[in-house]
This record gives C-alpha cells, sequence and structure tokens, in this order.
C-alpha cells in the first residue's frame, strides 16, 4: 500500500465518525476547530467523549503583512491596497458565480488584512481564476483584480510551506 | 521564382536583404534567451519554474499510482489538458462572457501556432526547390495568419482603449505586449502583399520592421505576462499529472442562466 | 424706529460667530461679539487643531485672519468671558442681559439683532465604557491626537511612537445609547489624522475600523488617498471591547466582511468621537427661549433653512443648529450676517418685507 492510500483510509474512516455530532447547530462549526481526544484522563477518570470535546475559538489573531507586501511588489499586483471592497469584481465574475470557493473580493481582504487563517483555508482558490479579466473592466478603482489574482498566485506559492502545514 | 515574385516571405526576404539561415539561427538564439530568461524571472518570484516540472512529471514516474501510471497515460492526459485548456481556449475562452474578448485572445493564439507550422513547412520545402505552387499557398496562408495575430491584437488594443476603467489601470507591459503583437503581425502580413504590389521598398521595410518585431517579442516576452501565462499554466498541468484522478484544478462547465 | 446705531450680537467666537461678526463689521454695523471662553476661535482653536479636513490647510491659515479682525476692527466689540443672560424687545430693539461669568456683573446692552453660533462639544468617550477612554492608557480621541500632531510628536504614554494605530469610527454617534446622529466629520477628520500620522512615522500601520465611510463631497480624496498613496487599511466592523495588557491594547471586535471575530494587538487606540450640542447652546436656548430639536441642537423654523430661528431678529449659525466642517461654519456664519444686515437696513429704511 502506498503511502498516499495509507492517508486516504485513514480520512475516510476519520470521516465516518462526525466530530461533534451532538453539537447544536452543528453546521456552523468547522471540522479544524473541533478538538475531540481519543484518550483524556484526569485523575485515572477517563474524561473522553463529550464533555472532553473542545471547540476552539474563531478568531482571527493578528495582522501578518508579508504576503501583501509580496503581491504589491510582484508583477499586476501593485494596485492591491486601492481596493475598498465593493465586491464589483465578485459580481461580475463568472467563475465565482459557479464555485463559491472563488471570490476575488475576499481574497483581495484577507491578503491585505493578512488573516493568514483565512488565507490558509482559501489559497487554494486563487488558482480556479480564469483570467478573463471581467472584473479589471467592473473594477471602479482600477484595482485591477485580473492582476492581483495573477500576483496573489505567485505569492501564495512562494509561500506555500507555510499555508499548507 | 524570384522572377515572379520579386520577394516572398520571410524564409526568402525581399531583394534577400538578409538569408533565411541567418533568421533561423536569430530566432533559435532568441528562443534560448527567452527560456533562461523566463527561468530567472520566475525563479525570481521564489516559485518553482513548473515548465521544467511538468517536463520531468511526464518523463519521470512519481509512482503516485492512480490513472497516471505509464509514461504514455501522462503523456496522453499532459497532451489532453494542452488541447483542451490552451487550445480549445477552455480555461480562459469558455468562461470570458465577452465574446470579443475571447475573440481576440483565440486569432493571437491560433495566429502564432498557425504560423508557426507554415513558416516551419515554408523553410523545409522551400529550400528543396519545390515548386512555386507548392510554395505560393503556404505563403500566402502565412501571411493570412500574421494578419490574424494583427487582428487579435488589435482587438484586445482596442478593447482596452475604449474604456476608460480600463485603460487607467492596464499595466505598462500590458500595453508594450499587444503593441509588438500587433506591429510583428501587421508588419508580416503586409511585406508580402507590398512586394506581390511591386512596391519593393516598402515590402523591405515592413520585412525589416517584422524582424525587429519578432526579435523585440522574443526579447520582451520573458518579462511581459505570458511568462506566467506559461507558469500558471505548466502549475495547473504538473498538478493534473500528479493527481490520482488525472484530473487537476477542474473548473466545472459554467452554468447556464436559468437552468 | 430706532435701529441701524444698535449693534448686532453676536453669541460665540467660533468659526461661525467670527465669520459672521467680520461681515457685519465690514458692512459698517457696530457688532457686540460675546464669548464664554477666554480666547477667540472657538474648538478649531481651543483643542489646536492642526489642519483642516479635505486640504490639510492648517488652522491657523483660516480662524487667524478672522480672529485678528475682530481683535482689531473698531467695530468690533468683544467681551470675553461671559454669557446672554436673558433678552426683551423686538427686533431693532432688544434689551440683552449679559453676565460676566466670573464676576457675576450684568450689562445691559441694546442690540438689533442676534446671531446664535454657540457651536459644539466633542462627543466625551467615558459615556462609552467598552473602549476603555480614560482608564487605560494610550486610548485617546481624535481631539488629542489632534493636538499631539500639531506638536508634531505622536506617542504613547510611553514616550515611545506607536507602531500600530486603529482608529475606531462613530464613537459616540449613530448609536441609540449614545447619539443617533452622524457627525459628519469625523471619517474625513479620522482620515485625515491618519494621513497626518503616516507622514509623522512611515513604519507605522495604521487600521480604520469603520460602519460606513462617510467622505462626503470632496473629502472623498482622503479616503483614496489614504488607501492608494498611505497604504492605511480599513476594518469594516465594530470593536466590542478594549483590553489592555500592561504593554500593549488588544482590540477585539468583528470583521464583518470576514465574517469574523479578530483580537489584534494595537500600540495606540483613536476613538472618533462625534459631535454633540453643548452646554452653551443649552444655556443660550433658555436664554432667548429658542426651542431644540430631539437632539439638543437649536431647532430652525424650516429644518432646511439653518439661518432662520422661527423668531424675527434671531438669525441661527454654525454646529449649533447640526454637526458640520469648518468650512461650513463658515458659510452659515456669513448667511446670518448677511440676514442680520439685511434686517437692519429694513428697519431703518422702514420698508415693509
Amino acid at each position: 500500500m502506498s503511502e498516499e492510500e495509507k492517508k486516504r483510509k485513514e480520512k475516510e474512516s476519520s470521516a465516518g465518525e462526525e466530530k461533534g455530532k451532538f453539537i447544536i447547530e452543528r453546521r456552523y462549526v468547522d471540522d479544524s476547530r473541533i478538538i475531540e481526544p481519543k484518550k483524556l484522563e484526569l485523575g485515572g477518570i477517563d474524561m473522553s467523549g463529550r464533555w472532553g470535546t473542545l471547540v476552539l475559538p474563531r478568531t482571527l489573531e493578528d495582522f501578518d503583512t508579508e504576503i501583501y507586501r509580496d503581491v504589491e511588489k510582484l508583477p499586476r499586483g501593485g494596485n492591491i491596497g486601492k481596493c475598498w471592497q465593493c465586491g464589483n469584481c465578485t459580481a461580475v465574475c463568472p467563475v465565482a458565480h459557479a464555485h463559491s470557493e472563488f471570490n476575488p473580493r475576499y481574497l483581495i481582504h484577507i491578503v491585505k488584512m493578512g488573516y493568514t487563517s483565512e488565507i490558509k483555508k482559501h489559497h487554494e482558490a486563487v488558482y480556479l481564476c480564469s483570467g478573463c479579466g471581467l472584473c479589471s473592466a467592473a473594477c471602479p478603482k482600477g484595482v485591477d483584480p485580473q492582476g492581483v489574482m495573477i500576483a496573489m498566485s505567485i505569492a501564495f506559492k512562494a509561500h506555500e510551506s507555510e499555508l499548507t502545514e | 521564382m524570384e522572377a515572379m515574385f520579386p520577394s516572398i516571405f520571410y524564409y526568402m526576404p525581399p531583394g534577400n536583404i538578409l538569408p533565411h539561415q541567418y533568421i533561423v539561427g536569430l530566432v533559435l538564439i532568441l528562443a534560448i534567451f527567452a527560456v533562461l530568461a523566463s527561468y530567472m524571472r520566475i525563479r525570481s518570484w521564489k516559485v518553482p519554474f513548473t515548465p521544467a516540472s511538468v517536463l520531468s512529471a511526464v518523463l519521470f514516474s512519481k509512482g503516485s499510482g492512480g490513472k497516471n501510471q505509464g509514461f504514455g497515460a501522462r503523456a496522453s492526459t499532459a497532451g489532453k489538458s494542452t488541447f483542451h485548456d490552451i487550445f480549445l481556449l477552455e480555461r480562459a475562452g469558455a468562461w470570458c462572457e465577452e465574446r470579443i474578448h475571447t475573440l481576440g485572445r483565440g486569432l493571437v493564439l491560433w495566429g502564432f501556432v498557425l504560423l508557426a507550422l507554415a513558416t516551419v513547412v515554408g523553410f523545409l520545402i522551400d529550400p528543396l526547390g519545390a515548386p512555386d505552387s507548392a510554395v505560393l499557398p503556404v505563403m500566402l496562408l502565412g501571411d493570412v495568419f500574421q494578419g490574424m495575430i494583427a487582428l487579435g491584437a488589435a482587438i484586445l488594443l482596442l478593447r482596452r482603449l475604449s474604456r476608460h476603467n480600463l485603460r487607467i489601470s492596464t499595466d505598462r507591459n500590458t500595453w508594450a505586449l499587444q503593441l509588438v503583437l500587433l506591429v510583428l503581425g501587421a508588419s508580416g502580413a503586409t511585406a508580402d502583399l507590398l512586394s506581390i504590389g511591386g512596391f519593393l521598398a516598402g515590402a523591405q521595410v515592413a520585412f525589416l520592421v517584422n524582424i525587429a518585431s519578432i526579435v523585440i517579442f522574443f526579447l520582451y516576452a520573458p518579462f511581459s505576462e505570458l511568462t506566467f501565462l506559461v507558469w500558471k499554466g505548466s502549475l495547473l498541468m504538473q498538478e493534473t499529472l500528479q493527481s490520482e484522478s488525472g484530473k487537476g484544478r477542474e473548473i466545472a462547465p459554467q452554468p447556464q442562466l436559468g437552468k | 424706529m430706532k435701529a441701524p446705531d444698535n449693534p448686532v450680537l453676536v453669541i460665540g467666537a467660533g468659526p461661525a460667530g467670527l465669520q459672521a461678526a467680520k461681515d457685519v463689521a465690514e458692512f459698517g454695523v457696530p457688532v457686540l461679539l460675546v464669548e464664554r471662553r477666554k480666547e477667540l476661535g472657538g474648538a478649531p482653536i481651543r483643542w489646536s487643531y492642526h489642519t483642516l479636513a479635505p486640504d490639510f490647510r492648517p488652522t491657523e491659515e483660516v480662524m487667524g485672519p478672522l480672529i485678528d479682525f475682530c481683535q482689531s476692527n473698531k467695530n468690533v466689540t468683544v467681551m470675553k468671558g461671559c454669557i446672554v443672560d436673558g433678552y426683551s424687545g423686538r427686533p431693532g430693539d432688544f434689551h440683552v442681559r449679559i453676565k460676566d461669568e466670573t464676576t457675576k456683573n450684568i450689562t445691559e446692552k441694546v442690540v438689533s439683532s442676534i446671531i446664535v453660533a454657540t457651536g459644539f462639544e466633542h462627543f466625551d468617550a467615558r459615556v462609552d465604557p467598552r473602549y476603555g477612554y480614560g482608564r487605560m492608557p494610550n486610548v485617546i480621541g481624535i481631539n488629542e491626537l489632534e493636538i499631539m500632531l500639531k506638536q508634531g510628536r505622536v506617542v504613547g504614554h510611553d514616550g515611545k511612537p506607536p507602531k500600530r494605530v486603529a482608529f475606531i469610527f462613530c464613537v459616540g454617534s449613530r448609536d441609540r445609547s449614545t447619539n443617533p446622529w452622524c457627525c459628519t466629520v469625523c471619517c474625513g477628520v479620522s482620515i485625515k489624522q491618519g494621513i497626518e500620522v503616516k507622514q509623522l512615522l512611515p513604519d507605522s500601520q495604521v487600521y480604520m475600523i469603520y460602519m460606513d465611510i462617510r467622505t462626503i463631497g470632496l473629502w472623498e480624496k482622503l479616503y483614496w488617498e489614504s488607501m492608494e498613496k498611505y497604504g492605511i487599511n480599513f476594518i469594516r466592523g465594530r470593536v466590542g471591547e478594549v483590553y489592555y495588557t500592561g504593554e500593549k491594547l488588544l482590540v477585539k471586535g468583528e470583521d464583518t466582511l470576514v465574517r469574523g471575530p479578530f483580537e489584534v494587538l494595537f500600540d495606540m487606540v483613536v476613538l472618533a468621537v462625534g459631535i454633540e450640542p453643548g452646554p452653551g447652546t443649552k444655556q443660550a436656548a433658555g436664554a432667548l427661549s429658542l426651542s431644540l430639536n430631539e437632539y439638543g441642537f437649536l431647532a430652525p423654523k424650516i429644518p432646511n433653512v439653518h439661518f432662520d430661528s422661527g423668531k424675527e431678529g434671531i438669525f441661527l449659525a454654525g454646529a449649533c443648529v447640526a454637526p458640520m466642517s469648518v468650512e461650513e461654519a463658515l458659510s452659515e456664519g456669513s448667511a446670518a450676517a448677511m440676514q442680520a444686515v439685511k434686517l437692519g437696513s429694513r428697519l431703518m429704511q422702514k420698508v415693509p418685507v
């Protein structure tokens, strides 16, 4: 069995049992934020299970602007700072209408603000950009989102090791 | 042949001002430079040089299993991906709701592909002493293809020029690249037409402009957006090759409105 | 009817009051300028505004000539430290009681008309406790930052320049628990200050936490420049709480564009405090029996015609009517002066309206 198959098997087996299924409004909580220790003993008593489950707060901490600075320097990324989040780019984007995970406005925002935890979740989506250029024609501030997506995909690749850890 | 047409095509320049072997050599040197410069530029972004990764992924098995086990399977996956994503413009064109923009891009792309084919055929058959009746159609086709490039570049340029917000945010490099493409196509297409029409001097000027624009294009392309297109295209193909299913980051077909 | 020799009474020596006094005096009509404080110039001078939005004009350049004129012109009589206590009579022949606040002496004057320009107060951010103003170091208002900018030295309580500054918009504005109106200027002023902080400390990071950006008219230029030229970041959202960690300020809020709460450390938090009617406006309204609107500003007869108080001979001008910028207050002062001069000339000529 190859390494990849093993990983897939593991994934399948863990996907079988849903994490934190007793949580009310479970669909609002990301899998990654639920911690269910398999073995949690306190004073010899097994605390694992429902009462040992932790839900991590969904809080964005610190603005890490390193990727933002890189995007600004890369070709066609220099206008990212002009963005004021009007959402015209996403509104006209044909890819975003079919793929909710690709949202140019949102990608620009999380990069500008430096929300690393959000970038980790969404950086893969940037490669979905088809480069049609409708966003750049619609942008009222001259951000050139098509170009910013180019710069962003390069910057995300350059920082891939930090983003996928 | 020369008596009938004082000048033809750029493997037989007007008035023979530049022997075609020199042009072949020049283009080869420029192409090597372009690859090297692209490599340097892509590496300066601190990302892998993906065209090389694609080559190695096709040539050497990674043993990842799945559909792309053998060399043949990988080569066919790469071929299919190239055909669909690049030649059929499925990644850019199909999503581009502005038909005129897709048309411009398609004309430039197909103009280049066909021009390259016609040029190679011309280089091969002309020195072999092929009859005029065989060379002439190839030559004229080459002109048509250059015309396609010029038309496509003109569409792309006019699209930008006609929109204020596009115009103000357009990068200098984009203007430069589209202008070079326009000059390259237009001068190539007119050089032969002028010489057929008997304007030898004009044909020679157009020919020299064409050669100059080709040189500029090769020197400039590595520093333009084309490098990114090559990089991203290769990246996506690399993912396609290394994935188990033989599918990379696929864009699902565009949904139809009202369905 | 005797009218033209009687002076025009101007209450308040801020931008609107000074401009009104100057315009009336330049017509050759005497002016009685009553100011509650000891200095002329109103809020821009009292809070030492560094520059005025949107063009970074030094405050002195705008206010200086007005103050100099009113202090030196023979037509203008300035009474500092005084308030108007009450009035009787009718247009052209008002008898006003002017009280010196320190000596409690009351003098009676006869004036032809009254221009009320009692201005505004900055919102006291202690009223809204979640930002920790008054309890934590390095939480300041835009009025205090303006003083720092004037001194050319933006520093925290420890004397070090801040590395990361947050501006929190709409403090004491657009909130039912404090003041429900929009102060109209603090977006522009905060962004102006953000730019000035970046000019002073180019290595600092400036973040604007806003609900809506209301840089109306030509002030929009500030908003664009701050993003395009100075790289100031805008976070759409609200701040719930500010904590002092002993070293830095932990700002807890929500970024509504990410739909996520954030907790980020800042070195300095600047509160864009709003505008509210001050005690002077309330006092003047009582003394002159003027009506106040639901928010405590002086209510004009028709909301769109600011200068018309609804009482003949009494005119309104400036931020005592509604929140406004210095540029608007100046033209309102001018408008009220025109009304006063017009009334005086009508009374003198006994021309019916």
